[in-house]
């Protein structure tokens, strides 16, 4: 226990500054770069120099960072996204509401940030050595076969995706989906970077600088992947020895 | 406190903070891997991860990743929850795993470490596209992948609702329970099914097979 606790602290206070840090400068952007989300920028700038909607934004999304900790011990996206930006903020407005002199300083947001993100991050953690063994070993028993569903669900949308954004995207798609299928044994990660393949070259012409290193990057990436997993040894037997064996027949 | 602002208002301090944030991801990735907890992602990422499908977490991770590093630099905010959460989160820990360094992510320093590593190359690759490549040239396809991404979150909730049907009788009834009640109060479904089924595994939990 006293080992999560620490290591929580560590986590949240490290990435609660990076979180306060970005979120800050997200309205300075695009002077300087920002690291956050546009729907939280947006979600911010609703709430602004208001402290108790911050604080009610902020803690409804931590109740649902909570339940779902509990429930699969993982926290989704909310609290880097709404939690900690939004109660950072509402702190920082309790005392000074003029928005330009705390929430958009970004050093300010960084100390509350680190604050607020141990203190909750350490919360969170806690609260599961409450639940018991048997209950966490039901939850892993069916989220597993839900998990293999969702793989071929993924297959397939991103397929879908490819083919419904014209002839580059879906050839594009279909091939690296495929080669990508039978090396790592799902098309999702070879139509992601199919589509993308496709889009740039769609967007910029086939003789583009960027197209060309897309290209090359797609040839060099995949050869790679198939080396280190041993696919070409494979990719032979299946031919030749097959083949082979029915000559023999 | 000024001298502090100036320095965290540079353009080039993006790097400190991407370096900070993976730090802190992949802390959490550690937390989820040895304790089951504090997985600062989306469930999916995490069970890719824990069900050993290293290679899909490392390719749909990266996607993201891919797409976000190559639009945030344009538009002046790195989108975090695809870049930083998925990308990094799901996609450098399954390559991690994938090149049988999982013992990088276990290690409690090593994984703040190489976090803090990841990072800032990540920042430092924004940074350099941001500085070097040109006005009007793009990558596209960001917004089809953000699309399938909304698509498959509303895919979930049936996933699981026909999981917990399929897992027990009492499991698929109160899952069934919530995700009905999380609808009629116009709430995400897949939260209502979720809570449904960790209620009913209190009071009917499955035996491990002996």
């Amino acid at each position: 226990m006293a080992v999560i606790v620490i290591q929580s602290i560590i986590i949240g206070a490290i990435v609660g500054a990076g979180i306060g840090a970005g979120a800050a400068r997200m309205f300075h952007a695009p002077k300087i770069q920002a690291a956050g989300a546009f729907r939280t920028l947006g979600e911010m700038n609703a709430c602004l120099g208001d402290p108790i909607s911050h604080f009610s934004f902020g803690f409804s999304f931590l109740l649902n960072c909570a339940v779902n900790n509990l429930a699969t011990g993982t926290l989704d996206q909310d609290l880097l996204h709404r939690v900690i930006p939004n109660i950072s903020a509402g702190i920082l407005t309790l005392r000074n509401k003029k928005v330009e002199e705390t929430v958009y300083d970004p050093f300010k947001m960084a100390a509350v940030g680190a604050v607020v993100g141990a203190i909750v991050y350490t919360l969170l953690n806690m609260s599961v050595s409450f639940v018991p063994d048997s209950v966490s070993y039901t939850m892993t028993q069916i989220f597993t076969p839900a998990i293999k569903n969702m793989l071929l669900v993924m297959d397939i949308l991103y397929l879908l995706a490819a083919l419904e954004n014209g002839k580059l995207t879906g050839i594009w798609g279909i091939v690296l989906g495929s080669v990508s299928y039978l090396v790592v044994g799902s098309a999702t990660p070879g139509l992601i970077l199919g589509i993308l393949t496709g889009k740039t070259i769609e967007t910029n012409g086939v003789k583009s600088k960027i197209s060309i290193v897309f290209i090359v990057m797609m040839v060099v990436i995949w050869i790679l992947i198939a080396y280190f997993r041993g696919f070409f040894p494979k990719l032979a037997s299946a031919f030749v020895i097959s083949a082979l064996s029915g000559v023999a027949k | 406190m000024e001298k502090l602002k100036n320095l965290f208002m540079k353009d080039w301090f993006f790097v400190a903070i991407t370096a900070l944030i993976c730090a802190g991801i992949m802390g959490s990735v550690h937390m989820y891997m040895v304790y089951n907890t504090g997985y600062m992602n989306v469930i999916a990422g995490g069970q890719l991860l824990k069900t050993g499908d290293y290679a899909t977490a490392a390719g749909f991770g990266g996607g993201f990743l891919i797409a976000r590093i190559l639009e945030g630099p344009l538009v002046g905010i790195l989108d975090i929850g695809g870049s930083l959460m998925m990308g990094v989160g799901a996609g450098v820990a399954g390559i991690i795993y994938q090149m049988n360094l999982g013992w990088m992510i276990e290690n409690f320093a090593m994984s703040l470490i190489l976090g803090a590593v990841v990072g800032a190359v990540i920042g430092l690759v924004v940074m350099g596209i941001r500085t070097f490549v040109p006005k009007g040239v793009q990558a596209g396809g960001s917004d089809i992948m953000m699309g399938v991404g909304h698509q498959l979150s509303s895919w979930l909730g049936p996933l699981f609702l026909i999981a917990a049907l399929g897992a027990s009788i009492p499991i698929g009834i109160c899952g069934a329970i919530g995700g009905a009640a999380a609808y009629k109060m116009d709430k995400n479904i897949v939260g209502g099914i979720i809570l449904g089924m960790f209620i009913a595994a209190f009071f009917w939990p499955i035996a491990p097979a002996a």
